[in-house]
């Protein structure tokens, strides 16, 4: 019979619902499965097209609320360690969250996820005191929405991986300014309290040298890839064999 | 009781665009005080509000934790102590007095919200996205739980010493569940929104008004000028 | 009479799966309140979904065949208009409420169609009035027992006054008494001339409500009852149909088999927990024998899941002692011994395929693979050895997870509601589960609610009220079981 038959079968299927074919079983089923298939190629090209609706808001929504809750307990984990929070906190974070973006963009797979994720995070951090932060994540997103130009990106794991890691570079800077405003401050209260010279000069070095800025920029990178790459094993031996996710 | 309902009935009456007003204010004065006494001063009568706005509990405990760290702050530099580093407890002297106004906010009921921020020039979607990561938070500390006590009843979590040596199984078993849980509801909530027709482009109006009383003006006007004094001073 | 729903040589399949529904042809009469029953995976969902536009709207698939809503093509709908004419309560009362509070979740309908606060206001305050929720229009939703919550949900509904009512699985995570409430209100739905579609298992509650009872199996309506014909349905013919009874006053009661020459094996002495005034375990004391299964029963927030997790060791008691095998052990000791298995199964599922959710956290042994292996097999599960554990059905989860507690060799294990949203087939083959278990010596407490299920799998219930043990009885009637739980 072959497959032109067996696709003109489920046309005359779709456009005259009343009649009914005597089919064998396997083929009726080939039917199916083929019309599905070719529905569902057609759904994945234009779908990176179509804008996001109120099932996307609601996926964002609830993995945002993942990343957030995982961030808020990291955050304050690493801050009674300077290092740790300057170099490591943003890139932690990065390889902790990953999989629930990977689960949003791969669920949504639509331009504008980082746009949404841009704004609220914005939004959040600029509540914390710096109100600039917020056009500053809108920038961050906006490069990153750039990274994922073309068809279907949402669902490649490179794609995502480079995504993921700018936005985690960008993470980084953002949260190193609010630390070098605090860090004056707390200067200005331990030199009133008289805290030792050598003291200050070593953590001063630490922190305004630009080898140590690049060194953090490494950390998050490698942090955020290597999150990527945890994130997409979880969703091919989890979300995706189980049919969540495509 | 009567003066509690009375108490409580206030929360609900207090404009929302007041209490982001506020919580702007706030974050004006951690960064931009002159001094470190103006901040004492704002958080003092940020813990007035809520006790008139019926959280005086609540705000009890914020001020605990507040004065704490000063405190141990004073301690640290005082002994000159590197740990806990003197940078965490600045962070959290900067983060309570904003945390306070935003915990008004989320008390308040979440259609109140929503007519508040309808009253900005947001877009839609960004107002349905911050309803709705308000909506999901008490839900995913509850599912949370949940996978926490299937963790234990499985031995995953017999002693942090075993949760250290496998750190990526640990976190599979803690992400699948959560994200297969958090996916369920979210479809479940948007498709019981969408039968009850929230994609309707149509102008709306709320059952909650967000009214702006004389209260919310002198509230207003009040953190205003506090809040500009203590900067230039 | 007037027709409100019609559908037409309907066919839907969800994307890349097998057809859900085939060839459906169906037509509700105004005022008529329709069930559709049958066993789980056979459509029922799906078809309701078909008539709220959820399909293929949101769900998406090839859908082929009409759907008219008194007389209009469902299709030539706006998606946001049709809840002016279909109200809709879901099943899971966790995630079906937008709002924090009854009033905004009530009001949330009435927002979206864009009438003014006034109106608004008029609408709430009326459909609170009528449903009785008045006095907790201020409340928070999710401080509100699970039935008070549907009433909200159809509160919500209501409030647009909508000529149809689609109900998928409304009482399923109700007790008896939340169930019969449930069906005051529909009762009073139609007796105001609306037309109400709702997709059920627990059929009991709906005896003097339902118009026609449809039967859908594999896609297909196979057969249609009257109430009064579903109630006469044999035994064995009702089993063969895979569904639950109708009637719950004559159910049969198990013989007693396990071996009173035991000793106790589980000794509970004096149990005590309190969260701040609120008393969840009141001095609760009992004790159980290897190869019995007991019924855990009575209203909700009596303290019974808060009992399996405090056995289990989920949860430190105040006072009072566990004892295993005259062993006396505290908490961290019952943990393992007692496996709590919870309600929602979904947060206790942690493997890729079957085997590794059987073997995942220990070392994998020859001889643990073969152990897993044998388990499977002998809960059915074999089949799906390879699929991941979210695919499988309600009934094939509540077996894994039976099946993890075998792997690590507990002795007393606690299932709370592990019938919930079962049909009768799926529901039986739990029941003959654990009574396989009983045989082989394990000790079973099974909370719920479900009276089928412990009238088949129990021989003793411990009726628990405000935390205290009201009763301790070996299950003789089903009137007996009845009184207790309505």
């Amino acid at each position: 019979m072959g497959d032109r038959a067996i696709y003109c079968s489920a046309v005359m299927q779709q456009s005259h619902p009343g009649v009914y074919f005597f089919k064998h079983e396997l083929v009726v089923s080939n039917l199916m499965r083929f019309e599905i298939e070719r529905r569902t190629t057609m759904n994945n090209q234009d779908q990176t097209k179509k804008k996001i609706t109120v099932r996307d808001i609601m996926t964002i929504a609830a993995m945002m609320v993942l990343t957030l809750v995982v961030s808020g307990v990291t955050g304050p984990l690493t801050l009674p360690f300077p290092f740790l929070y300057l170099y490591v906190c943003a890139g932690l974070q990065m390889f902790l969250c990953a999989t629930f973006y990977l689960v949003t963009a791969n669920r949504l797979n639509k331009h504008g996820i980082f746009l949404v994720w841009g704004v609220v995070y914005g939004a959040l951090l600029a509540l914390s005191g710096y109100i600039f932060l917020l056009p500053y994540f809108v920038g961050v997103a906006v490069i990153c929405e750039l990274t994922m130009t073309g068809k279907n990106t949402y669902r490649s794991p490179l794609r995502n991986t480079i995504s993921w890691s700018v936005w985690g570079l960008g993470m980084m800077i953002g949260n190193a300014v609010p630390i070098w405003a605090a860090w004056d401050s707390y200067v200005e209260q331990a030199s009133a309290s008289g805290f030792s010279q050598e003291v200050f000069d070593m953590q001063i070095d630490m922190l305004s040298s630009p080898w140590h800025m690049i060194g953090a920029c490494a950390i998050t990178v490698v942090l955020s890839v290597l999150g990527c790459v945890f994130g997409n094993r979880i969703l091919r031996r989890h979300f995706q064999k189980a049919g969540v996710l495509q | 009781m009567s003066g509690e309902k009375a108490k409580e009935k206030r929360i609900r009456r207090v404009n929302v665009l007041a209490l982001l007003f506020i919580t702007v204010c706030a974050c004006a004065v951690s960064y931009l005080a002159g001094h470190m006494w103006f901040q004492i001063i704002f958080t003092c009568l940020l813990f007035g509000l809520m006790a008139v706005l019926g959280f005086a509990k609540t705000g009890l405990g914020f001020m605990a934790v507040y004065l704490i760290c000063h405190l141990w702050l004073q301690i640290n530099l005082n002994l000159g102590l590197r740990f806990p580093s003197p940078m965490t407890f600045s962070f959290i002297i900067e983060l309570v007095p904003i945390l306070m106004p935003v915990y008004l906010l989320v008390q308040a009921p979440s259609g109140k919200l929503t007519a508040g921020l309808r009253q900005l020039p947001l877009p839609t979607r960004v107002t349905l996205t911050v309803i709705v990561i308000l909506r999901f938070m008490p839900s995913v500390m509850a599912e949370f739980a949940d996978v926490k006590d299937a963790m234990r009843i499985r031995g995953f979590l017999r002693s942090p010493f075993q949760v250290l040596r496998h750190p990526l199984n640990t976190m599979e078993y803690v992400i699948v569940p959560m994200v297969f849980r958090s996916l369920i509801i979210a479809d479940e909530l948007a498709s019981s929104c969408i039968v009850r027709g929230i994609e309707n482009p149509c102008k709306k109006q709320g059952y909650y008004l967000n009214q702006m009383h004389p209260g919310d003006g002198v509230l207003m006007a009040g953190a205003l000028i506090i809040t500009v004094l203590f900067a230039v001073l | 009479m007037q027709t409100v729903i019609e559908i037409k040589n309907l066919s839907f399949a969800y994307e890349g799966v097998k057809e859900q529904l085939k060839n459906i042809n169906l037509t509700v009469l105004k005022g008529e309140v329709v069930v559709l029953t049958g066993p789980s995976g056979g459509g029922k969902s799906t078809l309701t979904r078909v008539i709220n536009g959820l399909v293929p709207y949101f769900y998406e698939g090839m859908l082929t065949g009409d759907v008219l809503l008194m007389g209009k093509k469902l299709s030539d709908i706006p998606s946001w208009e049709r809840g002016r004419y279909v109200g809709n309560v879901f099943q899971d009362p966790r995630s079906q409420f937008f709002a924090n509070e009854v009033a905004g979740e009530i009001a949330f309908g009435c927002e979206n169609y864009g009438m003014n606060h006034k109106e608004i206001m008029e609408s709430v305050e009326h459909t609170a009035r009528e449903l009785k929720i008045a006095d907790i229009l201020d409340e928070k939703v999710r401080f509100l027992s699970y039935g008070m919550r549907q009433r909200v949900a159809i509160a919500s509904a209501r409030a647009m006054d909508p000529l149809i009512y689609v109900m998928d699985e409304p009482s399923a995570n109700l007790d008896m008494k939340a169930a019969q409430n449930l069906a005051e209100i529909l009762l009073g739905l139609k007796r105001e001339g609306k037309t109400i579609f709702i997709a059920e298992h627990r059929l009991h509650y709906l005896q003097d409500i339902a118009d026609r009872i449809i039967y859908l199996r594999d896609g297909e309506i196979a057969a249609e009852f009257l109430p009064r014909e579903a109630a006469a349905l044999a035994a064995g013919h009702r089993g063969q149909l895979g569904l639950r009874s109708m009637t719950l006053e004559n159910l049969p009661v198990l013989p007693d088999t396990a071996d009173s020459e035991q000793d106790a094996l589980l000794e509970v002495r004096g149990l005590n927990k309190a969260f701040g005034r609120h008393c969840v375990a009141d001095d609760l004391t009992f004790s159980c024998r290897p190869g019995e299964v007991i019924a855990v029963v009575g209203p909700n927030a009596a303290g019974k899941s808060t009992l399996g997790k405090m056995l289990a060791g989920l949860m430190k008691e105040d006072s009072g002692e566990v004892s295993f095998a005259k062993r006396k052990l505290k908490a961290s000791g019952r943990r393992g011994l007692i496996w709590y298995i919870m309600q929602d199964l979904d947060s206790q599922l942690f493997g890729e395929d079957l085997m590794n959710e059987l073997l995942t956290g220990q070392k994998r042994t020859p001889e643990r693979e073969e152990r897993a292996k044998a388990i499977l097999a002998s809960l059915n599960l074999v089949e799906f050895m390879e699929q991941h554990p979210m695919t499988l059905s309600g009934g094939q989860k509540q077996r894994l997870a039976l099946g993890v507690a075998l792997m690590n060799e507990s002795p007393v294990i606690i299932l709370d509601e592990p019938t919930s949203g079962l049909d009768g087939k799926n529901m039986q083959n739990v029941s003959r589960q654990i009574r396989l278990l009983a045989k082989q010596g394990h000790i079973i407490l099974m909370i719920t609610h479900d009276i089928e299920c412990a009238l088949s799998t129990c021989s003793r219930a411990l009726h628990l009220q405000d935390g205290r043990l009201a009763d301790d009885f070996k299950i003789e009637s089903a009137g007996q079981l009845l009184a207790v739980m309505r």
